[in-house]
């Protein structure tokens, strides 16, 4: 350890110095630099440090249909804005700034002729309209033309705090096309933003809605706006003491909404939509009530929803943005509104389409076996009951011939042994097939329904007159309190107790009467009943499900109309709609294949749609035609019937199943059966 | 009093070192706060309590290195060496992560380690001892590959970590201690100046696009970094443009310090960091804070007692009993210097965003006793070494 023996080192170490000296003068030059020479410039930035987050909207998710075809995308909408609290601080003069813009936007304003003055008039009433949010910019003029961005653009110094936004609109590609079950979106309320949140925070989801951000109000765009919504990016903007920003970083890109995909086929879904179209134009010549119907096609072993029609068709396009009185009444105010989905929403007493449950139920309580034959005069029904279309008498009946001729006779002869053996049967089946029961599709609206029985008659009109006798008797009991009050003597008050005793007993009389009429089940109920028609109401969706699960071999499966969630990124497939079972039903096998084949007799020899699928020797399956009393408008007289068919296809190992409904369209053969068998045609490639 | 032989061990003892190294655990504790005020709400002063109980149980650490001499380490090298690299491996083991990264050991009472910290000074301990026995052969490039795979492996498991601002330092430890123990200045600096051109043409490589002719297929060259820690590297060249928000903190950062001035916004009065315009004012990005509130008075005499400090070491080394001793006071200088140049730069936007802390000054226990250690062995080298000749 000599000191001769570290020398060199010692030179290495006074190197070593050298550069730390160095590094130590490279960092205080960097530092004099930014708080010496430059200490104005930064202390000016810092001062007017407000860094504002700007939120950036995300892109929504598409729409496609079971082939890929784009049914709703977004579209770049340039909007010419006005930031004028910003405008506010750079300019004091700034009603001339407006008035210079209303000079370049002259040729542009939608109102022609109109002065430079009074656009600029406007302008500031439109910046007067949004004072209470005067942290937006005021939209001025949307769908701006190229030429005037470049003017603009090019007189940017002139006028500070106007800008052009690209702001993405939704397009609906293909108009009216599957337009109820789409939906439509359009900017959220302050009183929605505040609603949703709340539920987004219960539900543990991260994100928050915003001014600005566009909710799904109907269908798809509803109940599937959590994949469909994306995420918004977050700029983080710094602006100096004059407001204008000067950095802009982005903190958080925005995420676009993931793309969904429907089960649904769009080219099916427009044959069905055509001819739906084509044969109301017909009727309507004769029946000018005759405005709306409704179809869907489901795949019976998945639950899968194929096309979903109802007409009045909506063209969600019309509902984005301002909406006009005219556009209001066309959609949501009008009888026939077109924002109301029939095949979803919609409930129709079934008619004839009901007598496969009441056939069923009759088969499972043993009444009947489908041998069995009766006889189709009136008279065999005993007392009462509904006669036969147009007073047939179609002769000796078994249950092939039954349902094939739609026989009344027939039907309300079986479904009265039903109700008198097992009263609550028919309404357990026609739940379990999915009538007056939720069917939890995936979008939002959907009809329940009544299948009524005499328990359900009784727990639904019960309590009504339970109140009204309580009501009544109350009402005598205070008038006589008061009376007796006020009588002089002994007499007078034994006179009016007998009044009160004989008031009470016209009460309790009549309350008898009601009750032995409006809520226990009657004959006729019976006979109603098992036809379809009196309380029974039902969705199409219900009525297609229905028959799904009578030829898949009893399963009911819940219907859906999304099939998957895509990333449009990475194309990776984020949520999948799988099959469920809601329930299989209690009808046997063997009495579900009867059914099967009484349907099929239905499109074929002497049924009543044995004419529909003449011309297509392909086809083989089989239906129901219904006729029910009642349109929605409630002017049901003489031939104002809705016209229901349902049917599927094919007989063996069937794979679709339709249900249809033409309002005011008479016999369901001939109106809503030409759907049925256009969308039959075009599934299964039938010329 | 001292007494006479107290007296006599200190009398070489170096005060300019000691009195550097006071003023700045003061200034961490001034500087902490008025900086960590706003960090917890319901206790302003939590992060100077905590920073007082590193300095006080780090001096007993320090006290504890120096009184042991130096010597004695050598004896455990390959000892010490394989303990550093177990470490290094637990962390991987049963390590926890943060940011991303798997950095801590969890210790009993919610405690928790970081031993990359350690990892740096007990290199710093055990390359001394390797190189002083290689004293006079590091003259050619062949000489260069035996150190070289001495570092490698702790530096590799930082790395690992993925800690790349420590590895980084483990570069440096390695240049500097390299230089002092005599490497040839030409053949060693080409060698380090080659290494660093490779490093950036790689990063080139890994981000061009539309390269002409064959030059295309070198495109997108896969580095064993991901592309996040690229772009925190590469922020400071072009704040604005970075989209993962480090841009828009070295933005901020650059601002609160210009914005200070020759003299300082003034005690808790820096609008940046109070008002959160500044990320992270606390821990990497605490210079700021100084450079805002104290303005560049502050940083420059802050700068200035960290120099002294630096240089004090440099001359306890020159005094060195020994090359083993001069060896560690020289990779101490080497780390130290590091950190200082690139949280320093980094706060003012000359340096890419790696976040290592300012040493001393920044808020942490593992960071502060790591230093104390590396001060307790420069004052063991200092009370051992030679004696000022009357």
């Amino acid at each position: 350890m000599e000191k001769r023996e570290l020398g060199p080192y010692q030179r290495r170490m006074t190197g070593l110095a050298i550069a730390v000296v160095i590094v130590f003068l490279i960092l205080v030059f960097n530092l004099w630099r930014l708080q010496i020479a430059n200490a104005a410039y930064y202390a000016e930035r810092a001062a007017g440090n407000v860094m504002k987050d700007v939120v950036t909207p995300a892109v929504r998710g598409e729409i496609v249909d079971a082939k890929d075809r784009v049914l709703v995308r977004n579209e770049p909408n340039f909007v010419l804005m006005l930031d004028w609290t910003d405008l506010q601080k750079v300019n004091k003069e700034w009603r001339e700034v407006v008035a210079k813009l209303a000079k370049y936007i002259k040729p542009y304003w939608p109102y022609e002729n109109q002065s430079v003055e009074l656009i600029t008039e406007d302008i500031f009433v439109m910046i007067r309209n949004q004072q209470w949010k005067s942290y937006k910019p005021v939209v001025i003029l949307e769908d701006v033309p190229p030429a005037l961005q470049a003017v603009i653009a090019e007189h940017s110094d002139e006028l500070p705090g106007v800008s052009i936004v690209p702001q993405p609109v939704r397009v609906y590609q293909q108009g009216t096309l599957l337009g109820q079950v789409l939906g439509y979106v359009r900017e959220i309320s302050e009183q929605e933003i505040e609603e949703f949140n709340k539920k987004a925070e219960e539900l543990g989801d991260s994100y928050r809605y915003v001014p600005g951000d566009l909710v799904g109000k109907m269908g798809v765009e509803k109940s599937y706006d959590f994949w469909l919504r994306g995420e918004h990016g977050i700029d983080r903007v710094g602006v100096d003491i004059d407001g204008r920003p000067v950095e802009r970083v982005t903190v958080k890109e925005a995420k676009p909404g993931y793309t969904v995909k429907l089960t649904i086929d769009s080219e099916l879904q427009r044959v069905v939509e055509n001819k739906l179209d084509e044969i109301i134009r017909g009727i309507e010549k004769k029946h000018p009530d005759a405005q709306a119907g409704a179809a869907v096609v489901i795949e019976v072993k998945t639950g899968k929803i194929l096309a979903m029609a109802s007409r009045p068709f909506m063209d969600p396009n019309d509902l984005i943005g301002i909406i006009s009185d005219e556009t209001a009444e066309k959609y949501f105010n009008s009888e026939d509104a077109a924002s109301f989905n029939r095949a979803l929403t919609g409930l129709y007493p079934p008619g004839s389409t009901f007598k496969m449950i009441t056939a069923m139920a009759a088969l499972e309580a043993k009444v009947i076996k489908p041998e069995d034959t009766f006889s189709g005069s009136y008279s065999s029904l005993g007392s009462g009951g509904i006669a036969e279309w147009g007073g047939n008498n179609f002769g000796m009946l078994n249950l092939y011939r039954g349902l094939a001729k739609s026989s009344n006779i027939y039907f309300q002869i079986i479904g009265r042994k039903v109700f008198e053996k097992e009263p609550e049967l028919i309404r357990k089946i026609a739940n379990e097939f999915g009538l007056g029961v939720k069917s939890g599709i995936d979008i939002p609206g959907e009809g329940i329904g009544i299948a009524p029985s005499p328990a359900w008659k009784k727990e639904y009109f019960k309590p009504y007159y339970d109140q009204r006798r309580e009501n009544q008797l109350k009402e005598i009991d205070e008038k006589y309190t008061a009376l007796l009050e006020a009588a002089k003597d002994q007499k007078e008050r034994d006179k009016l107790l007998k009044q009160k005793q004989n008031e009470i007993n016209l009460v309790e009389q009549d309350y008898k009467e009601k009750i032995d009429f409006y809520v226990n089940w009657r004959l006729f109920d019976s006979y109603n009943n098992s036809i379809g028609q009196g309380y029974n109401s039902y969705s199409l969706l219900q009525l297609a499900n229905y028959v799904a699960t009578i030829v898949n071999g009893g399963k009911r499966y819940k219907p859906y109309v999304v099939d998957k969630i895509i990333d449009p990124v990475t194309k990776e497939v984020v949520f999948e709609n799988t099959p469920e079972v809601l329930n299989e039903v209690s009808v046997s096998k063997e009495n579900l294949e009867v059914i099967k084949k009484a349907m099929a007799g239905v499109t074929s020899g002497e049924g009543t749609a044995n004419w529909l699928f003449a011309d297509v020797p392909e086809f083989s399956g089989g239906g129901k035609t219904g006729t029910a009393q009642l349109g929605s408008k409630g002017t049901a007289q003489g031939e104002n019937y809705n016209g229901m068919f349902v049917a599927f296809a094919p007989y063996d190992d069937p794979q679709i199943a339709f249900a249809g409904v033409v309002e005011y369209g008479g016999h369901g053969g001939d109106t809503a059966g030409y759907v049925a068998k256009e969308a039959f045609k075009h599934y299964f490639g039938w010329k | 009093m001292l007494k006479k032989s107290d007296k006599k061990v200190l009398h070489g003892f170096d005060f300019g070192m000691l009195l550097a190294l006071v003023l700045l655990l003061g200034a961490s504790l001034l500087i902490l706060s008025t900086a960590s005020i706003n960090v917890v709400p319901s206790d302003p002063y939590y992060y100077v309590k905590n920073q007082a109980i590193w300095i006080v149980t780090g001096l007993v650490i320090a006290a504890v290195a120096a009184a042991i001499d130096y010597e004695h380490w050598r004896k455990f090298n390959w000892w010490i060496y394989g303990f550093n690299i177990f470490m290094l491996i637990l962390v991987f083991l049963i390590g926890d992560t943060a940011k991303g990264a798997q950095r801590w050991i969890p210790l009993v009472g919610g405690f928790s380690i970081q031993p990359s910290e350690f990892a740096k000074v007990l290199l710093i301990l055990t390359f001394a001892d390797f190189l002083a026995e290689r004293k006079g052969k590091l003259n050619n490039v062949k000489d260069f590959i035996v150190p070289l795979l001495f570092v490698l492996p702790p530096t590799l498991l930082v790395f690992l970590q993925p800690d790349l601002g420590t590895a980084l330092v483990f570069g440096a430890i390695f240049v500097g201690m390299m230089f002092v123990a005599g490497a040839h200045p030409l053949k060693f600096g080409a060698i380090i100046i080659g290494a660093i051109t490779t490093a950036i043409t790689a990063v080139y490589l890994h981000f061009a696009e539309n390269l002409p002719g064959p030059l295309k297929y070198l495109e997108g060259l896969p580095l064993p970094l991901e592309d996040y820690q690229l772009n925190r590297l590469l922020v400071f060249i072009n704040p604005a443009a970075d989209t993962s928000g480090d841009g828009y903190h070295v933005i901020q950062s650059v601002w609160a310090i210009g914005s200070g001035g020759l003299w300082g916004k003034g005690f808790r009065a820096g609008t940046q960091g109070q008002l959160n315009f500044l990320p992270e004012h606390h821990t990497d990005f605490i210079f700021s804070v100084v450079g805002e509130e104290f303005g560049f008075i502050g940083t420059s005499v802050l700068l200035f007692i960290f120099c002294l400090f630096l240089l004090r070491i440099i001359s306890v080394g020159m005094k060195a009993r020994d090359n083993y001793g001069l060896l560690i006071t020289a990779g101490v200088v080497s780390m130290l210097a590091f950190h200082i140049l690139v949280n320093v730069g980094m706060a003012s936007g000359i340096m890419p965003v790696t976040g290592i802390p300012l040493p001393f000054i920044t808020s942490g226990g593992s960071s502060m006793w790591a230093n104390m250690l590396a001060v307790g062995l420069v004052l063991s080298v200092n009370l051992r070494g030679e004696k000022p000749m009357f």
